[in-house]
């Protein structure tokens, strides 16, 4: 069976549907390694269930990064603007704009910290899973699994999608069987081409 | 001090300063503080938290209840100073910076959604001028922790009734919730799976609603009570020492500088050892000890003090005594051992160059100990000139001793009780050498390798030395004996430590009353020395039960009439004490002259002079 890290020696995939199987497959499998850090409970999605859940699915670029304090909450938010290169799902077109809404940031001196919250840096290239939340903006789904940064690996230069460091912050709380339940591995880094193309053909079953 | 040893001691500072802003835990520990580090101080205890209940939906009522309980486990544990206070229902919900804590069970503001359970938040505000994000804290960056909120999101299948047992489909919410009020205290995620702040928790799992000792660990990392280090100096002829009553030698690290080091009046005010502590454990498993531990950089704090430290001189056995009680309940795993140090200095030749330290291992863990090792880690500063510091081992003496450059004298640490020397190892103080983290794997396989390597540098150094092995049924008790000395050559050394082992095993070890195979009957109870004394309106006596059961503490006259009965009851295990104004039992001052405060218990009797002026 093909397996989707690139630390993989070894990989065959053949169809889209082997590649679905091998997502599936490695978020089962690829978590052994202790987590390290913060706060925050959030269930934990497979990749499969993260492409199944998520209502808008993009590859873009990050524009633009800005913490306010939202006067209503009296809460800071981040606002992530994201230049949509590919749509992957939902309701978006590529070459669009649109707003992530992520809890926690810094204005001036004050912090609110939010552990778990993925961290989003302007001309950052990634993949994200998102949800449509209110008032028109989009927050990451399933918090900080559900955002993969583009980089390029430095062995054979292909791209690939990288978890963020702190990947493992949070704690995951998962809603499968026993086996499900150990966090991913902190270098858990995937061919960009074959986790696209998963996903493209996840989201069209 | 030198000026290179000043530069060290500050560079050593600014690096673990550092390291706990960027809240790199320590290897040594399997909790981790959360990033950007910040707890709640003294100042704010008890943390003041409150309940919105803008909500009058009596299905939440359970939940509420579980979130007060929660709070609770968190300040149960042992050694921690931790307690927190609910105020009245609070209008706030969610997630919001209005100078209260507060805790909602609805989600007003969306703001745990898309697989979220509970979301802590943390609002800090930055009094320096440094940065943060996610990743990375400027150094000079200071946070103050202003608030912290909790989130749930009610529409999560939750196990929230009072008796709930593990069901299909459900999360615990108390397991949740006392995680959650880790974070709301400072806690990040430990990488030790069974405990409740371990990253994940599963359905169904009703297991992280109580506190594993990693996270017990944790908490008091950050609120550890009672904790108040003592700190003496003996000093006798040639030799200082600092001993405190957990086990540590010195120490001059971030938290603090502890005693005297060790000095030798040859070479000078120059302080030798940066760091000395205890550690206890048995061949192949882990070691409980305080090297390279404190509150800042989140490392060892395995031992725990038991007892006030005593000084004496002249002591009963020697000019100069120092002695506490310490055990290793602090450690991941303990041992159930509790240690009784003793420090003992001469003043007079040819006992005038070295401190013995002596640990009696009292086995109160029930069951029986084997193959334990007692001994020393020590970084040692010979002469102040650490970087070129060079390790060697006499194997004929059990003797570790240190050299360096610019002198021909010598720091050595001699294993005193018959048993000799279990293990040795030259080591490199800093870890920029690889594999010598002083991490508890590293420290295990120190502890058991015996003699691999002997001899280093010149180098930055430390060395680790142990004795045993020592077989300890339950109840009984063991020796190890050290001697920290100075030598103006190694002959000179090598025959000190020879006038230590023979004070030792002739004077010191003689004075006890031995047993069998050379173990020793011991108190399982001991009064200290009350304190002021002489005193005039009121002295503080304080003892230590080893042993829980009845306990009796009186005044008795020169007479050995009992003239007041400061307290009698059933004590748990540990440090106790009373005030006792100098009246009899009818609250008759009593007339000025020597007394004695007698601590009576099931295993025997321990008396001490306590002197009344008026």
């Amino acid at each position: 069976m093909g397996k989707i890290p690139v630390h993989s020696p070894a990989r065959a995939v053949t169809t889209a549907a082997l590649m679905v199987a091998g997502l599936i497959t490695t978020a089962l499998l690829s978590s052994l390694a202790a987590p390290t850090a913060r706060a925050t409970s959030v269930q934990h999605f497979g990749t499969a269930q993260l492409t199944e859940l998520s209502d808008t699915i993009v590859r873009g670029t990050v524009t633009k990064v800005e913490a306010r304090l939202h006067p209503e909450h009296q809460f800071i938010y981040t606002y992530v603007t994201v230049r949509v290169d590919e749509p992957l799902k939902g309701l978006v077109t590529a070459g669009s704009e649109i707003v992530f809404q992520e809890l926690g940031g810094r204005v001036d001196r004050t912090i609110h910290h939010v552990p778990g919250v993925p961290d989003y840096r302007e001309g950052e290239q990634v993949v994200s899973f998102l949800e449509n939340h209110v008032g028109g903006f989009y927050r990451t789904f399933g918090m900080i699994q559900g955002k993969f940064s583009v980089a390029t690996d430095p062995r054979n230069g292909r791209e690939i999608l990288t978890r963020p460091a702190e990947w493992n912050d949070v704690a995951l709380a998962q809603l499968g069987s026993v086996s499900d339940l150990s966090p991913m591995r902190p270098d858990a880094s995937y061919d960009s081409a074959e986790m696209l193309s998963a996903i493209r053909e996840w989201t069209r079953r | 001090m030198n000026s290179m040893s000043m530069l060290r001691r500050v560079r050593w500072g600014l690096v673990a300063v550092f390291a706990a802003l960027i809240s790199s835990p320590m290897q040594a520990s399997a909790y981790v503080l959360i990033d950007p580090p910040n707890a709640w101080g003294k100042p704010d205890l008890p943390v003041d938290w409150h309940l919105n209940q803008t909500i009058n939906d009596p299905s939440i009522t359970n939940e509420y209840q579980i979130i007060r309980e929660s709070f609770l486990v968190w300040s149960a544990v042992a050694g921690v100073d931790l307690s927190f206070l609910e105020g009245a229902a609070s209008t706030f919900c969610g997630l919001a910076q209005n100078q209260q804590n507060h805790v909602s069970v609805e989600d007003c503001n969306n703001q745990c959604t898309g697989g979220c359970l509970a979301v802590t938040s943390t609002v800090l505000f930055a009094t320096g001028d440094g940065f943060w994000n996610s990743n990375t804290v400027a150094d000079t960056l200071l946070l103050a922790r202003q608030e912290s909120d909790i989130t749930y999101n009610k529409t999560t299948n939750w196990g929230d009734s009072q008796t709930w047992t593990p069901c299909a489909g459900e999360f615990d919410m108390r397991g949740v919730s006392v995680h959650e009020m880790g974070h709301f205290i400072g806690l990040g995620h430990s990488a030790t799976a069974a405990a409740t702040m371990f990253a994940s928790v599963a359905v169904c799992d009703g297991s992280k609603a109580s506190l594993h000792a990693d996270d017990n660990r944790g908490a008091r990392v950050l609120y550890r009570n009672g904790d108040e280090i003592a700190v003496t100096s003996l000093t006798a002829g040639n030799a200082t020492l600092g001993v405190t009553n957990k086990g540590n030698l010195g120490y001059t690290g971030p938290g603090g500088k502890w005693g005297a080091s060790f000095q030798w009046t040859p070479l000078g005010a120059a302080e030798h050892l940066f760091e000395c502590a205890f550690g206890v454990g048995s061949v192949g498993g882990a070691v409980s000890d305080n090297f390279r531990g404190d509150a800042i950089t989140g490392g060892d704090a395995d031992l725990q003090q038991a007892s006030v430290l005593t000084v004496s001189a002249p002591g009963p056995l020697t000019d100069e005594q120092a002695e506490a009680t310490f055990d290793d309940s602090r450690a991941e795993s303990p041992y159930g051992l509790t240690i009784i140090t003793r420090a003992y200095a001469e003043n007079s030749a040819p006992n005038d160059d070295f401190v013995i330290t002596e640990y009696v291992l009292v086995n109160t863990s029930g069951g029986a100990l084997s193959n334990v090792r007692a001994g020393l880690f020590a970084d040692v500063d010979f002469n102040n000139e650490y970087a070129q510091n060079s390790v060697n081992y006499d194997a004929a003496n059990s003797l570790a001793y240190v050299s360096t450059p610019n002198t021909a004298a010598l720091f050595g640490i001699a294993v005193l009780n018959s048993e000799g020397a279990a293990a040795m190892r030259a080591l490199f103080a800093t870890s920029t050498n690889a594999g010598e983290n002083f991490t508890d794997a590293n420290k295990q396989t120190w502890w058991s390798a015996g003699f691999e390597r002997t001899t280093l540098g010149p180098a930055d150094i430390a060395l680790m030395i142990n004795t045993g092995d020592f077989d300890i049924a339950p109840g009984d008790s063991a020796f190890a004996a050290f001697a920290l000395l100075g030598g103006s050559n190694l002959a000179d050394l090598q025959a000190n430590a020879a006038a230590a082992r023979d004070l030792y095993l002739n004077t010191i070890s003689g004075g006890t009353t031995a047993v069998g195979d050379g173990r020793v009957v011991l108190p399982l109870a001991e009064l200290a020395a009350s304190r002021p004394n002489p005193f005039t309106s009121s002295t503080r006596m304080e003892w230590t039960v080893l042993t829980p059961g009845r306990v009796t503490v009186e005044v008795i006259d020169a007479g050995g009439r009992v003239v007041s009965t400061v307290f009698d009851g059933v004590q748990a295990k540990g440090l106790h004490g009373m005030n006792w104004d100098g009246t009899n039992g009818h609250g008759d001052r009593l007339p000025s002259g020597v007394y004695f405060s007698r601590l009576r218990t099931a295993d025997g009797n321990q008396t001490r002079k306590v002197i009344l002026t008026r």
